[in-house]
């Protein structure tokens, strides 16, 4: 018989909310989190606003007591920790003292940590001569005014391994980095190490912050944000045809990923099953998508056959979505060729219009967004959706959410480079 | 691997290292026990308890493209950290070698399942920028960084460093249009990748994948973090000698570089296209130390985990297995560790080895280099040395000196990391790949078979 994965446990770190259900609350409410770049000084760049987690205090989830250990560590780990605590206490799964530890695993998609910027740009200003840096001056300066934690937490790695430790995971433990599919594709990849039977429990998700000033000028270089930075809570608009590119967005998503018979056995409480994955490369272009969508539709359409649903099956889809003119033109013709005439009966959103770009804690954070979307027959809007582009003629909820019953959920998320991971969640049915 | 999943064999490998650039050149210096650790050649360093490491020589990757890539890679190179420039180098000559050079495989069954690692930024690429907006005081002008600084930086800046790159290099270059990952935990990214890409390929998700890994940390930022981390040897005397696995000398290790890259394949795939088999990989497993309050447990409970879960998944008793290629750090704390949870799982007779002391710490790469090491080895029915473990620190049976001949083919690879993250793969070799008639007697019987049923 084969194994099957359910999610008992979910949180979450937002620009929109500090834990699962404030955020569930705004996204239904269609608030933004967008707004000027507060955690540097960004008056002059190209990008001046993203949405920000705000007022931040790590205490609250795990106890003040417990903070001193994680001064110094990066964003990403601090939002891990954070809704990791909340998706482990959702589930009661620690308050088993028979689980097996080496059955219990951690499989994250967690981007780098930021670059100590200040610390940094010091040390190569003080090394340059004329156009080049002196490695020798680098290197010796560098061991004396570099940050320890903070170098050995640019490691995209380290999150799962802190997690591990924090909750006692000895199990499978992995972090995958595919930009912006990682947390999509942890889940698909945590619930096809589940099925084969090498672990029963997983904590999986993703963690990031690419607000700092090298994200902020890697992507301006890229010209993938928007720059509409005098109408910061406008500026995220997928779908329309003013949207003119993404807005960074950080945070955290965490779900725990157990086998149906062990998480029943517990008596755990099931918020949904996983019950399709694909995952494919465009093979195309260093900077482009396909521009047929190829390598969407084969995600979409390999998630849709694991899964055994139909088009018609599908209630709502959280669209990877970006704001970019792009993606949303070609993910809207990917959905058109995966479903068929029933693309135009789903409903679809893209959160991203509120929450930004978590990046590689996207596909985490939607995940759970899809389950919310289950438990409360409720569908998030598009903000800010307005004028819809001529081929974006989809049903992307625009506005308001909507009350809907909703069973299954297909949740898009593509990288840059061509990777791409659909997963499909569904109400658990006996 | 479970017997109702489908059998995964090595039939391309692609190894650049800093012993060489090829198979033939890395075994010859690997079996004789040769290191590659010298003093530095790349850039001086100053102020850090090394200036020491293990470079790839010569490396020229437009040389190792091969004919119908020299154009586009001459490219697609600038936008290429050093870390890619490994990873796609070393696929090229995995595909050559696996005899896929002009395709022949239908590209939605292959995928790329990489390790890989945190790239460090090439410090000359930014110091314009930083420079003009930092004030004669020192003091940084975030607001002339942000209007005149940034667009001194190179258009592409971002993606010569995602992670994700070299993964996504080769799916172009090698239209591999299946399953794409990339893995990043520093030393267990590369077997994790490939555990990943047999389970891939075992629940029939792939035929093929192109799988391994690709790190440089011969960067000047990359040996400032070691330092800051303490992990660097301290070593004073003949640079050779600098990275000690399981000695009682050993004090650190030496930033390598390097990439392997190895092509996994369905195995009635690979029988039925005649293709040269290496080896099988007989069975995967991961796990971590998970310890209260981070970092190593001193016991090994990783790595242990890893271990067992490998051999179970691989069906074998401990004693079955001929050698272990252990990850082997060179530094006080981990390889004590690792020696608990060896002696632990195989007792004091099973041969060990590790590859650090001769081409230092490849990081994400050393799980695929390391794993190729060994391949290597058996199919020449050796295992490799381990280089400066001159006065063994553990009553274990460590290979030393010389290659030590052996007839099991079985091997087992582990790395871990700093945080106790631990992955261990199983593989069964194939001596006869070397050899006039490289196909096992038993594979022959069974290309009959498939050669009958059409």
């Amino acid at each position: 018989m084969a194994r099957r994965v359910v999610v008992t446990g979910m949180g979450m770190v937002t620009p929109v909310g500090r834990d699962l259900e404030s955020t569930w609350k705004a996204l239904q409410e269609g608030k933004s989190g967008v707004g000027p770049i507060s955690l540097f000084e960004a008056s002059s760049f190209p990008t001046r606003i993203a949405a920000e987690v705000k007022d931040f205090d790590l205490g609250s989830y795990i106890g003040q007591d417990q903070v001193d250990r994680w001064a110094d560590h990066c964003r990403n780990t601090v939002f891990a920790i954070a809704a990791a605590k909340m998706a482990i206490d959702q589930s009661g799964l620690l308050d088993d003292s028979s689980l097996d530890r080496t059955r219990f695993g951690v499989y994250l998609g967690s981007g780098e940590g930021q670059q100590d910027f200040p610390r940094f740009v010091d040390l190569v200003n003080r090394s340059t001569h004329g156009a080049h840096v002196s490695t020798a001056d680098f290197t010796r300066e560098g061991l004396k005014s570099l940050h320890p934690i903070q170098e050995a937490e640019q490691e995209p790695g380290t999150p799962a391994g802190h997690l591990a430790s924090l909750f006692g995971a000895k199990g499978h433990n992995a972090n995958c980095l595919t930009a912006c599919a990682a947390s999509a594709q942890a889940i698909g990849e945590a619930t096809e190490v589940i099925r084969r039977g090498d672990a029963d429990v997983i904590l999986s998700g993703g963690t990031h912050s690419m607000i700092h000033p090298f994200g902020v000028t890697g992507f301006n270089l890229l010209t993938a944000l928007s720059t509409r930075n005098d109408d910061p809570e406008r500026a995220s608009r997928p779908f329309d045809r003013d949207r003119d590119g993404f807005i960074l967005g950080e945070g955290a998503g965490m779900l725990i990923l157990e086998e149906l018979e062990h998480a029943r056995k517990r008596g755990a409480t099931i918020h949904g099953e996983v019950v399709g994955y694909g995952s494919t490369a465009d093979a195309f272009r260093l900077t482009d998508t396909h521009d047929e969508g190829r390598g969407a539709i084969a995600a979409i359409r390999e998630a849709m056959a694991e899964a055994k649903v139909n088009p018609s099956d599908i209630d709502y889809i959280n669209a990877h979505g970006t704001s970019t003119s792009v993606n949303d033109s070609i993910e809207t013709l990917a959905i058109k060729r995966a479903l068929g005439a029933s693309a135009y009966e789903v409903a679809i959103s893209s959160t991203k219009s509120m929450m930004g770009h978590l990046i590689a804690a996207g596909g985490g954070v939607e995940a759970i967004i899809c389950l919310l979307a289950m438990r409360d027959g409720v569908v998030p809007p598009t903000v800010n959706l307005d004028n819809p582009d001529t081929d974006c003629d989809l049903d992307y909820i625009p506005h308001h959410a909507r009350r809907k019953t909703v069973d299954v959920t297909l949740s898009n998320s593509f990288g840059f480079g061509g990777q791409n991971v659909s997963l499909i969640l569904k109400r658990m049915t006996s | 691997m479970r017997n109702d999943e489908r059998r995964v064999v090595i039939t391309g490998l692609g190894l650049i290292c800093p012993l060489g650039i090829g198979l033939d050149v890395s075994w010859a210096a690997l079996a004789e026990g040769r290191g590659a650790v010298r003093k530095l050649e790349a850039f001086p360093v100053e102020g850090l308890p090394n200036d020491l490491g293990a470079e790839v020589p010569a490396f020229d990757p437009k040389a190792l493209a091969v004919p119908k890539h020299k154009k586009p890679l001459a490219k697609s190179l600038r936008v290429m950290a050093r870390d890619i420039q490994l990873a796609v180098s070393a696929a090229e000559m995995a595909f050559a070698d696996a005899g896929l050079a002009d395709g022949g495989y239908e590209p939605t069954r292959i995928g790329v399942d990489l390790g890989a690692g945190l790239i460090s930024t090439e410090l000359d690429e930014l110091a314009p920028a930083i420079r003009h907006a930092s004030r004669p005081d020192g003091s940084f002008d975030y607001a002339i960084y942000g209007k005149e600084g940034i667009p001194e930086i190179p258009p592409l800046w971002l993606l010569k460093y995602l992670p994700n790159m070299p993964a996504c290099h080769i799916s172009i270059l090698w239209d591999c249009q299946g399953p794409s990952n990339s893995i990043t935990e520093a030393e267990a990214a590369s077997l994790v990748a490939m555990g990943e890409a047999c389970r891939i390929i075992g629940r029939g998700r792939a035929d093929l994948m192109v799988s391994g890994g690709a790190d440089s940390k011969i960067h000047p930022l990359s040996m400032v973090r070691m330092s800051l981390l303490d992990q660097m040897s301290r070593w004073t005397g003949e640079p050779s000698g600098a990275c000690r696995p399981f000695d009682r000398q050993r004090g650190g290790w030496v930033p390598g570089e390097g990439a392997g890259i190895l092509i996994l394949e369905e195995r009635e795939h690979a029988l039925k296209r005649g293709a040269k088999i290496y080896g099988e990989i007989l069975g995967f497993g991961s796990g971590c130390d998970a310890k209260p309050g981070g970092g190593l447990d001193e016991d090994g409970t990783g790595v242990e985990v890893a271990l067992r879960a490998a051999l179970s998944d691989a069906g074998l008793k401990p004693s079955e297995v001929g050698h272990v290629n252990a990850h082997g750090a060179g530094t006080v704390a981990c390889d004590s560790a690792e020696a608990r949870a060896i002696g632990r799982v195989f007792g004091r007779e099973m041969p060990i080895t590790a590859m650090k002391g001769s081409v230092g710490n490849l990081v994400s790469g050393a799980g695929a280099v390391e794993l190729i090491a060994s391949l290597l080895g058996v199919n020449h029915g050796f295992i490799p040395p381990i280089v400066n473990c001159d006065e063994p620190a553990f009553d274990l049976d460590f290979v030393r000196g010389q290659a030590r001949p052996t007839k099991n083919p079985i091997f087992i690879s582990a790395n871990i990391t700093r945080h106790g993250q631990a992955a261990a793969m199983v593989v069964r070799g194939n001596p006869s790949a070397f050899s006039d008639q490289p196909t096992a007697a038993d594979d022959r019987e069974e290309i009959a078979e498939l050669a009958a049923k059409g």
